[in-house]
């Protein structure tokens, strides 16, 4: 194994030795599965021009640029996310991944619901694609109370994300009933009525499925936008906890590749939540300083290959970055 | 080799399993049969079709096989994930709460939520466990249970259907 192969591949067991953190990468459902990257540094978005009845235009557009550009200030990482123009077309609103086509990462609100739109013997009830059919939101996939969906589009044998979408439910239930996005600073609703309040913040939504759109899953903190729970009206998840800044960097280090890995449980050791945090990440550098210390008095580095060829072809995919 | 999807989700609870058996169509115990992911018409999006023998009906007709449509899924060299929606296994037992779609085809009502994956340590009652990974709840309990005893879980959607 070549000095640098060495490196690379100890460096790879390092960042899946070490201890666990709270954040959490998601993982395609591949074999092996592979956990979920960009190749570049973010990504574009485009915005809907359809937006949502329950807020002014400029103020929903905003509330989602913020969103990425809450992740984009992150200044150990180096992402970035730029805005293609709105899309106007109704034709143009089609989530997931077209091969051969010209793919968008959209956010767009479905402000019809499948029930109302979509007849009854229609083959996509059985088939599944009514929501791009008819331009509806599918309750009858999820159940009414689902507010939001982001669907990330990556290569199964390396995770790379190719196309992320972002959908927000804004069709009456079939109790009629719908939620209320807001974009407003204020305190959350208590009534009904009640304006000037925070209902379901964009911002804050949004900012959460873009860290999802990123690779991130949900982690066990509390205090981060990527924490899988929220009260309503809920603003807090608008501005990035230590857990999240920490995860981002550690899969995205500014001026450093790309960190890959294999979900926990594959063959291979796998970079799990607790196990690619930054201690692993720091504990990573440290050894490659030692080692590219050392090598520079031994052209031969008496680094112990792995056994496990996965790890180090698993680096090496990320090394490619 | 190319695709994988991922669906982060939020929804609005509660996660209580009375709230779940109140708004599915049907709840059913049975074990997964098989499954097959495909395309959907038009493309863009992979959808997996689950079929599940029923053990026990809790809610609902009974029928001799469910189908399940789940976004997502594995298609040859493409792989989709859909973060937040339940997934299923091969032979999985399961208890699923389900909201119909079409004359015998059903989604899984808020899920993740409404889905718990039925098994047993060697020489213990069966439990019954839900994985919320990938789900964002608002007004969601903590305390919600994601793991209780089979039977458990039985008496509480009887006992909320009747109700």
């Amino acid at each position: 194994m070549s000095r640098g192969k060495a490196s690379r591949a100890a460096l790879a067991l390092l960042f899946c030795a070490l201890p666990a953190h709270a954040w959490k990468r998601t993982y395609t459902n591949g074999t092996p599965p592979m956990c979920l990257w960009w190749l570049s540094r973010g990504h574009s978005f485009q915005i809907d021009a359809q937006g949502t009845p329950d807020a002014p235009t400029a103020d929903s557009y905003n509330a989602i640029r913020n969103s990425f550009q809450t992740w984009a200030a992150v200044s150990c990482s180096d992402l970035s996310f730029p805005e293609e123009s709105p899309s106007t077309s109704p034709q143009a609103r089609l989530v997931g991944y077209f091969q051969g086509a010209a793919n968008h990462n959209l956010v767009l609100w479905r402000s019809n619901a499948c029930r109302d739109v979509v007849p009854a013997n229609d083959p996509c009830l059985t088939q599944g694609g009514c929501s791009n059919k008819y331009d509806c939101w599918d309750s009858g996939l999820h159940g009414d109370s689902v507010i939001a969906t982001t669907t990330t589009t990556a290569r199964s044998r390396t995770g790379e994300i190719l196309d992320t979408d972002i959908e927000l439910n804004d069709a009456p239930s079939s109790t009629g009933s719908k939620f209320t996005f807001t974009t407003v600073d204020g305190p959350p609703c208590t009534t009904p009525l009640e304006t000037g309040c925070v209902r379901i913040d964009v911002q804050n939504t949004v900012t959460h499925e873009a860290g999802h759109s990123l690779g991130l899953d949900h982690s066990p903190d509390p205090n981060a936008t990527m924490y899988d729970s929220a009260p309503s009206g809920q603003t807090s998840k608008r501005i990035l906890g230590t857990d999240d800044i920490t995860g981002i960097c550690t899969i995205y280090p500014r001026g450093a590749a790309t960190v890959t890995c294999l979900a926990p449980g594959s063959s291979g050791c796998g970079c799990s939540q607790g196990q690619n945090g930054p201690g692993a990440a720091l504990g990573a550098l440290a050894l490659l300083l030692h080692i590219r210390r050392r090598s520079r008095s031994r052209p031969q580095l008496p680094i112990k290959s792995s056994t496990n060829p996965a790890a180090a072809s698993r680096f090496q995919s990320g090394s490619e970055n | 080799m190319l695709l994988a999807f991922l669906l982060a989700a939020t929804l609005v609870g509660p996660a209580d399993v009375e709230s779940l058996a109140a708004a599915a169509d049907a709840v059913v115990y049975g074990q997964v049969v098989r499954r097959s992911s495909a395309w959907a018409p038009g493309g863009g999006q992979i959808f997996t079709t689950v079929v599940l023998r029923p053990i026990e009906t809790w809610k609902g007709a009974s029928a001799g096989e469910v189908s399940i449509l789940v976004p997502g899924g594995e298609l040859g060299e493409l792989s989709q994930t859909v973060q937040g929606a339940a997934a299923f296994s091969d032979a999985e037992e399961v208890v699923v709460f389900l909201h119909r779609r079409a004359p015998g085809t059903y989604g899984v009502e808020r899920l993740a939520l409404g889905k718990f994956v039925v098994g047993a340590p060697a020489g213990s009652l069966k439990r019954a466990h839900r994985d919320r990974r990938g789900l964002t709840c608002l007004r969601c309990d903590p305390a919600e249970s994601d793991d209780l005893p089979l039977e458990e879980l039985r008496a509480r959607v009887l006992g909320s259907v009747q109700r």
